[in-house]
């Protein structure tokens, strides 16, 4: 098994030796362990589906039993005074109750008090969540006898299965010592076990009940027609075309900002004019969309509800998934048009503005060096010159990034010189003049931040076939070594002993098929050799170049430590050293080092040549007594300048999918709310996503300083601060009680409410950096796994509900 | 009877009509309020037509939480070092907030001070302190009253671009500089706009423009509505105040220094200027010094004079003047005493009129070429040179006892006896007995600081050009300690 599956838990085992287990068992016992805990996630697209199936399972579970208890309600099936209501009665008082005794206990308002060895807030907890459960059941029970179908009953029958096997698994784990035995704390009993098999057991309930949801959605899937999809997708689009006006006033809008955009925005110096630029129209494209998206989405479906203008869909043979499914085609596909034009309109004005500026710049740049003001001008060609780099598409190849330390000693990171930086890749510095050097490893290097004896391995192989291109002198060169390298493998395969006779036969062919290769390659990169010799011996440079690879781009940027002014107006230089270990080529240079600009060095592509994908990228800083300050994405090989407008227009791709999440949201809003309240939901969602997502973190890890709303809010009224300690008058444990309350709620809300902020890319376009493929499929599916879910959920309240009364 | 739309529509209108009228008084009185407190737009000639757009947008009861919000921003970007987004938002504050002075001041010493101080190169150090001026400037512009503003941007000219450790670069870098907006000031006695190549200069300029503010009376402090509120503490003026005395002397300093900086190569390859320029220069440093003496201060206490309660008049320059200064009351007598040694008056004046001699003028130019040849190696001029200017400088400043027993000039004329003595042993020659300023040898040989402001000293003779362009890179053997074997490596 994989080392990541284990999780820190299950390392350590019990004091008491734990009965034996067969290791298949045990493995089962992990997985439904994973399967059942959703605090544990691990890494990879695998283990999100998985947390995110959990999530949807504890989602079904909650609206399943939660819609059918509403019905029972409403049908007066229970919370007619028989005797289970009590039930419900009490785990009503209980609830609030058991929190109260908890933060009495922990202000020492009362002693800790155990009954049976049980604290009582825990026993008391107990009882609330069993009588709660039981009133549920019997609720259940009794609707979906005259309501349900004998489906629902077995679903019934596999929750309890669900919940059983949940305790069992939770028993077994104690029982033969897979909780880690911290110190200090009472051995783990029974009891645990069955309350850890609880949880657990609700995630295998929920899964049952995702099931036969998948199941209903299923059927209405495979109904679904695409003319119908479209037609409603048409009307929607119509709608909000006539109706609200929207496209053209969020059109206007944006041309009306847009011209006055040099009113506000005056960039303080060229260089950074593309990056201000950017950053600013691709906000406005996000404001004003998801502003339309917010404001149109969850007000149609309940005007329709509410003029009754939904009477004619509804008395049609229309699916109910195929109005909501409908109604977001159409928006997505307004949205689409807008971020078309969107994108148009400001590539175009980017074009006009920020290359004009570039010319404009060039211009005074070389109007100074006519005037022999070559300091001004060196300054204005490297404004120039930084802001047209920024108007691209930048690909970086980076590698890992490690210290040597002034003794020569590796570390994961440099020194911290105590400036105060972003934390979210924070530099750290080499001493200048010392053996201090940061080490760019590139091929399968060690993650520097891993235990040295159990090094996780990192793959940052370099394709060298992209810098260096086939049918140049340093492609076929590269490629000779690689086929010698691949000679050696196969040859080396087999010599070992445990080769088998027809593995050896295979081994054969393929060395013999290499060293063919590994002839014409030889040939092909004597030829061009000796054509660019010729060439070079006639005088025809510019021709010999062409037929070698182009230089090997570097991009640096490191910020400047001065512990001394030194010799004022001398920069800090710094030494760069290539080696490429493989083929034992070395390259070496030293440049002054510029801070907050990108400094640029082309190097010979022949240093790449026979690397194999790894290669080694010394800097050390050569000003004694200066620091140099560096993060990985501050050195990179720069393997292709892409198309500035196309990874503009991938950048609005991030806004589109942040528009179809809020759709859904909207959509689904409006399936049961009045149109004012589900507006607001959607804002209250996109605000929480957008601008929240941080602090919504904090919440569930409990990393909020000064407690829940209601101590906050008494902290904020009494002028307390954040850290100190408030006297447990009894203000303060009624208002820490609701917290307590209040608190697992909200930090619920962290599964719910959409990332926004992770799907917007535009600032890596804004830097001039190619947003990756990669990371688009990734946001793609993260958006999907919210509006999904959202889409569906509107779907079985739509459906449940009577909208024609 | 309900209404009829016709009878409606004419109630609206006449309703709207009433309520336009109505506002007339209440607009012109606004207007006349804008004009007392200087809070008008159109005041200065130009309406910034960005600001009036977004004050618009945000119907004005909203920009108060917007540039609250700003200001968070912008001090999170400082953190992040993402300089030019932090000017970008800080000019949306000032289109927001034109009128609040601490934006213009705090944010101003910002860009001129905070941010230019991270970056390393020069030239980029000096566009964030251009960037720094330029915003108190606009600031000025948006609060013609506000004495404080101008006399912020003098100081940036004056101490951020002379007084930083790269200023030989960046006053270089000023001179070359082509925007001749920047280099313009008011001059209050060609009563025009003049372009100046020296910060000194600038900084003259607005710092008498300062004054010249608070003599007419500009005392604009804060907000609008601050001199209708009655402050239990209130802030006093920052800068300007009737009892400020150094910050009358400003437009003196600033003066004393472009004249002391033309002696020397105060800027990267730029040589030195002496003659009737020089001259001319510190006579108006002198000029500006005796202004500064001759203003009317009031002393701290009263005294009961003919049975009034009264304060003494003050004049500085009565310190250099013994006979007016013996007519004086005892009270006059203290505090002139008191605020002349404050201000190290007897000290400025006196250098501005020692330096201001032919003789002074010629006495630093042989020093000047002095050090040249001696740092260049041609010792023979050097001593012929060294010995001219110290017997000049001798006989000048005989006149002028205070000046020559000053600390600052003992440290400047011994370094240069120092040098004379060191060049005269390179040629195997005696020092004379009588060589002038012998004394002040002891204190310069033990004193190794040199003038930061010289570039001769800092950076060599032939300073200028090596600045221009990078020094050659190192080679490799000269690096340092080469690693040591690295393990695992």
């Amino acid at each position: 098994m994989p080392a990541f599956l284990i999780p820190p838990l299950l390392w350590a085992q019990a004091a008491t030796t734990p009965p034996e287990i067969s290791p298949a068992a045990r493995n089962a016992l992990i997985w439904l362990y994973l399967g059942g805990d959703t605090t544990v996630a691990f890494p990879g697209l695998l283990g999100a589906l998985w947390t995110w199936t959990k999530i949807l399972a504890l989602v079904a579970l909650v609206g399943w039993v939660g819609s059918w208890v509403v019905t029972a309600v409403k049908e007066r099936y229970v919370g007619v005074g028989r005797w289970y209501d009590y039930l419900g009665l009490l785990a009503l008082a209980l609830i609030p109750l058991t929190v109260l005794a908890q933060v009495m206990q922990t202000e020492k308002w009362i002693g800790a008090v155990s009954i049976a060895g049980t604290p009582l807030p825990s026993l008391m907890g107990y009882v609330a969540a069993t009588a709660l459960a039981l009133w549920a059941l019997i609720g259940v029970w009794k609707t979906i006898g005259p309501r349900g179908r004998a489906v629902d009953k077995l679903v019934l029958v596999g929750m309890a299965l669900g919940m059983a096997s949940g305790v069992g698994v939770g028993v077994a784990m104690v029982r033969f010592g897979m909780f880690g035995q911290v110190p200090g704390v009472p051995e783990m009993t029974w009891r645990d076990g069955v309350v850890y098999g609880a949880r657990l057991g609700v995630t295998y309930m929920g899964y049952v009940v995702l099931a036969r949801v998948l199941a209903m959605v299923l059927g209405e899937l495979f109904s679904i027609r695409a003319r119908r999809l479209y037609a409603i997708g048409r009307v929607t689009l119509y709608e909000s075309n006539r109706k609200m006006w929207a496209p053209w006033v969020v059109l206007i809008v944006f041309g009306m900002v847009l011209a006055f955009t040099h009113w506000f925005l005056q960039p303080p110096r060229a260089a950074e004019m593309g990056r201000l630029y950017v950053g600013t129209l691709t906000l406005l494209c996000s404001l004003l969309l998801t502003a339309m998206v917010t404001i149109l989405t969850p007000i149609s479906l309940p005007t329709d509800i509410q003029q009754q203008t939904i009477y004619t869909v509804v008395t049609k043979p229309v699916r109910r998934l195929e109005v909501i499914w409908g109604r977001m085609l159409g928006y997505m596909a307004l949205v689409t048009v807008l971020v078309a034009l969107f994108g148009g309109i400001s590539l175009t004005y980017l074009w006009r503005t920020v290359m004009g500026e570039i010319t404009r710049v060039e211009a005074m740049a070389e109007k100074a060096r006519a005037d022999g003001r070559d300091r001004e001008a060196d300054q204005l060609a490297e404004q120039a010159d930084q802001l047209r780099s920024r108007m691209a598409a930048r690909v970086p190849v980076t590698g890992s990034l490690s210290f040597l330390d002034s003794k020569g000693t590796p570390h994961a990171m440099g020194i911290d010189v105590g400036q105060e930086q972003s934390m979210k890749e924070p530099r750290s510095h080499i001493e200048g003049a010392t053996p201090a050097t940061a080490i760019w490893r590139y091929g399968a290097v060690p993650d520097p931040f891993s235990p040295p004896n159990r090094p996780v391995m990192l793959d940052r192989h370099i394709d060298v076939s992209q810098f260096l291109p086939a049918g140049t002198i340093e492609g076929e060169e590269n490629r000779v070594f690689e086929i010698q390298a691949q000679i050696a493998a196969a040859e080396q395969e087999k010599a070992r002993p445990d080769v088998t006779p027809a593995r050896a036969t295979q081994l054969d062919a393929t060395a013999a098929r290499l060293k063919a290769d590994l002839d014409k390659a030889k040939a092909s990169f004597e030829a061009l050799s000796s054509r660019a010799a010729e060439l070079e011996a006639a005088g025809k440079e510019d021709e010999a170049e062409a037929l070698h690879a182009s230089p090997l781009k570097i991009e640096m940027t490191f910020n400047i430590y001065r512990t001394t002014k030194g010799e004022v107006g001398k920069p800090v230089y710094a030494d760069i050293e290539i080696t490429n270990d493989a083929a034992g080529s070395k390259f070496q240079d030293v440049f002054p080092v510029r801070e907050y600009y990108t400094n640029r060095l082309l190097v010979q592509p022949h240093v790449l040549v026979g690397c194999l994908g790894s290669l080694r990228i010394d800097i050390r800083c050569m000003s004694p007594t200066q620091y140099l300050g560096m993060a990985e994405s501050d050195l990179y090989l720069l393997a292709d300048n892409g198309d500035f407008g196309w990874n503009y227009m991938k950048g609005l791709f991030g806004i589109w999918l942040q528009a179809m999440v809020l759709t859904a949201v909207g959509v689904f809003a409006g399936t049961f709310l009045s149109w004012p309240v589900a507006l607001l939901t959607t804002i209250a969602f996109f605000i929480a996503g957008q601008l929240a997502f941080g602090f919504l973190i904090d919440f569930t890890r409990q990393a909020v300083l000064g407690g829940g709303p209601f101590e906050s809010l008494i902290r904020l009224v009494t002028h307390d601060n954040q850290m100190s300690e408030l006297a447990p008058t009894a203000g303060v444990v009624v208002a820490k009680t609701l917290d307590s309350l209040v608190m697992p709620i909200m930090s619920m809300l962290v599964y719910i409410v959409p990332n926004f902020q992770v799907l917007d890319v535009t600032n890596t376009v804004a830097d001039g950096f190619a947003v990756d493929w990669r990371l688009m499929l990734a946001n793609t599916l993260l958006a999907l796994a919210y509006a999904l879910p959202f889409s569906i959920a509107g779907y079985f309240i739509l459906k449940n509900r009577e909208v024609a009364a | 009877m309900r209404p009829s739309n016709q009878t409606k529509k004419m109630v609206y209108g006449i309703v709207i009509v009433a309520l336009l009228v109505a506002m007339v008084p209440s607009a012109a009185r606004v207007n006349q309020i804008k004009v007392e407190k200087d809070l008008g737009e159109a005041a200065i000639g130009q309406i910034d037509s960005g600001s009036f757009m977004m004050k618009l947008f945000l119907l004005g009861g909203f920009r108060g939480i917007v540039a609250n919000y700003l200001w968070l921003q912008a001090e999170e970007y400082k953190r992040d070092h993402d300089w030019d987004r932090l000017k970008a938002t800080v000019d949306l504050i000032t289109k927001l907030q034109p009128h609040f002075l601490s934006i213009w001041t705090f944010q101003g010493w910002n860009l001129a001070y905070n941010v230019s101080v991270e970056w390393d190169a020069p030239d980029d150090k000096y566009e964030w302190i251009k960037q720094g001026i330029k915003f108190v400037q606009e600031g000025v512009r948006n609060n013609q009253h506000s004495p404080d503003l101008i006399w912020d941007t003098a100081w940036f000219y004056y101490h951020k671009l002379g007084f930083a450790d790269e200023s030989i670069i960046l006053r270089r870098l000023f001179r070359d500089d082509e925007d001749e907006d920047f280099k313009t000031y008011y001059d209050l006695d060609e009563k025009r706009d003049v372009v100046r190549n020296d910060n000194f200069q600038l900084g003259y300029g607005w710092f008498a423009r300062a004054v010249n503010l608070v003599d007419e009376g500009g005392t604009r402090l804060g907000g609008g509505t601050s001199t209708d509120v009655t402050y239990i503490d209130p802030t006093p003026q920052r800068k300007g105040r009737p009892d400020d005395i150094a910050f009358r002397s400003m437009p003196a300093h600033a003066q004393t220094h472009y004249a002391a900086s033309l002696e020397k190569m105060s800027m990267a390859g730029v040589e030195a200027t002496f003659g009737e320029v020089a001259q001319n220069e510190w006579a108006k440093a002198l000029r500006e010094w005796e202004r500064f003496g001759q203003h009317k201060f009031l002393s701290h206490n009263v005294v009961e004079r003919d049975g009034k309660f009264v304060k003494d008049d003050v004049y500085l320059d009565d310190a250099t003047n013994p006979e007016k200064f013996k007519t004086l009351t005892e009270n006059a007598q203290y505090w002139t005493n008191r605020w002349a040694d404050q201000m190290n008056y007897r000290y400025w004046k006196e250098r501005s009129q020692a330096e201001m001699t032919s003789e002074g003028v010629a006495a630093r130019q042989s020093f000047y070429e002095g050090t040249k040849a001696y740092k260049t190696g041609d010792f023979a001029v050097a001593a012929a040179k060294f010995k001219e200017g110290l017997d000049v400088w001798n006989e000048n400043l005989k006149g002028f006892p205070t000046y020559r027993e000053d600390d600052l000039n003992k440290k400047d004329t011994g370094l240069v006896v120092k040098r004379y003595v060191r060049v005269l042993r390179q040629l195997g020659e005696e020092v004379p007995e009588t060589l002038p300023f012998k004394d002040l040898l002891a204190a310069a040989e033990a004193d190794n600081t040199v003038d930061p402001f010289d570039a001769i000293e800092m950076l060599g003779v032939g300073a200028g050009e090596s600045t221009s362009t990078p020094p050659p890179s190192q080679p490799r053997a000269a690096a340092p300690p080469a690693p040591q074997p690295q393990p695992g490596g």
